[in-house]
């Protein structure tokens, strides 16, 4: 990495990162909880992973970028086809954007990060805020032991992805403030999500939640909007993974230094 | 990078799904139980008029299940039943007695229909009729009994019951009470009483009192 990544940026990114999960989570009455305790328990393992030798990081990280992106592609397309969309066209302009975005190099990424996450977070911020009017407090129950540590080893294990940006990075303590970031806001989004459709099933929970944002009679089914922030995370996701990949084709094809 | 964001934000829009066209939105369906199954009649609103005024329009659909109802009825468009702008779905004595846990579950998993959706029990008349009755303050009968009902639910006289709560309660097998319509010695849509659901299915009515 030829320029210094700025801490804000690496959080941008590693919380960009994470959101990009938002669309898919699934409801229960404790998944906000585990969310919380997954982030955190990743938080705190992602220092000592960071420390693992270079060489198994690498390829670690190149397997992970190799699954991430097949993960988003299978997510996206079948969002997208219960959406209504043109799913196979929806999914290859965003996988050219992603490519697009990777192309500029990791640290353009890590700079284009911050403005993108700000207006990220102030939207979701906002899409949560006009329906706390509607939230249902009856909704919220204690856990049962089992499957609330079931789930949280589950998501800590998920958000330890996180490990692929921070790897670009070259950095533990930033991305952790990322990942906190990101998974804060998640579970902040599966809390809004259980107050407002309580134990109901749907095939989107969050997209289903986020359809009941609206500010009176004037703007209304701002799922569009909810759903375009994070595709545009997941689009960052994939990013990240092809960025390490060039990254590391780079490192491969470049030529032996002579003694 | 701001060339990509630009382009980011070109190839999101297109993704939202909406275009300048929408030959006739629905605004109301009333839905019954047959002896083949279910039949709709859902309200179209026309705007082609020279002056600008919206007409309805009615249109009957039949079908074994939900699916081939709502199936059937976007054959007779010619693929264009726009159901996302529906708000009000009045459902039938038939339907409600045989039960409406699969109708809101159908309802709730259909991408092109609103959460916010009302569903409201018609009472001394069938469900089709009840839609079809002049409205008072609007020109569009559906969209008159929405705000009918938004106007009461508003003031407290209807208890606050759009569609992802109604699913919420018959997925956890909770009472519910729906508002009930029925038709007024004038010929008009006026809402009164609630019909009582146990179990999804019609248990009995209560007056506005009770």
């Amino acid at each position: 990495m030829d320029k210094h990544i700025f801490s804000r940026w690496q959080i941008s990114l590693c919380a960009l990162f994470v959101l990009a999960d938002g669309l898919f989570l699934p409801l229960d009455s404790a998944s906000w909880l585990s969310l919380l305790c997954g982030t955190a328990a990743a938080a705190m393992l992602l220092p000592p992973l960071l420390r693992l030798p270079r060489p198994l990081l690498n390829a670690a990280c190149t397997l992970l970028a190799l699954i991430l992106i097949l993960h988003s592609i299978r997510r996206l397309f079948l969002f997208w086809q219960y959406e209504g969309t043109p799913a196979a066209l929806a999914t290859a302009l965003l996988l050219l954007t992603a490519w697009l975005l990777s192309w500029r190099g990791a640290d353009c990424l890590f700079m284009w990060s911050l403005p993108v996450m700000t207006a990220a977070g102030a939207l979701l911020l906002l899409s949560a805020a006009v329906t706390v009017p509607d939230w249902s407090l009856r909704y919220l129950v204690l856990p049962s032991p089992a499957p609330f540590l079931r789930d949280s080893a589950r998501a800590a294990l998920g958000f330890l992805s996180v490990l692929l940006p921070a790897h670009l990075a070259g950095n533990a303590k930033a991305p952790a403030k990322g990942l906190l970031l990101g998974g804060g806001l998640l579970a902040l989004l599966s809390l809004r999500a259980l107050l407002l459709l309580g134990g109901a099933s749907y095939a989107y929970p969050m997209y289903a939640a986020a359809s009941l944002a609206a500010v009176g009679d004037l703007l209304k089914r701002c799922e569009i909007v909810f759903a375009a922030v994070l595709a545009l995370c997941e689009c960052t996701r994939i990013a990240v993974c092809f960025s390490f990949l060039r990254s590391r084709t780079a490192f491969k094809a470049a030529p032996a230094k002579v003694p | 990078m701001k060339r990509i964001t630009a382009w980011m934000l070109l190839c999101i829009l297109p993704l939202s799904g909406c275009s300048a066209e929408s030959p006739l939105p629905v605004s109301a369906a009333a839905l019954s139980r047959t002896a083949e199954g279910y039949a709709m009649t859902a309200e179209l609103i026309r705007q082609d008029s020279l002056d600008g005024d919206a007409a309805p329009v009615y249109l009957t659909a039949e079908g074994e299940s939900l699916s081939a109802l709502f199936e059937d009825a976007d054959r007779k468009l010619g693929g264009h039943f726009y159901f996302s702008h529906a708000e009000t779905v009045l459902i039938d004595l038939t339907l409600a007695q045989d039960g409406i846990t699969e109708l809101a579950a159908y309802l709730a998993a259909r991408t092109d229909a609103r959460l916010t959706l009302r569903l409201v029990v018609a009472r001394g008349a069938p469900a089709e009729a009840l839609l079809q009755l002049d409205a008072l303050g609007e020109s569009i009968p559906g969209v008159a009994l929405y705000e009918l009902l938004q106007g009461l639910a508003r003031r407290g006289d209807l208890p606050d019951l759009p569609l992802y709560k109604v699913h919420n309660a018959l997925q956890q097998e909770e009472r519910l009470l729906l508002p009930c319509l029925y038709q007024t010695e004038d010929g008009h849509a006026a809402a009164e009483g609630f019909a009582v659901f146990e179990q999804g299915k019609l248990a009995g009515f209560l007056s506005q009192e009770e």
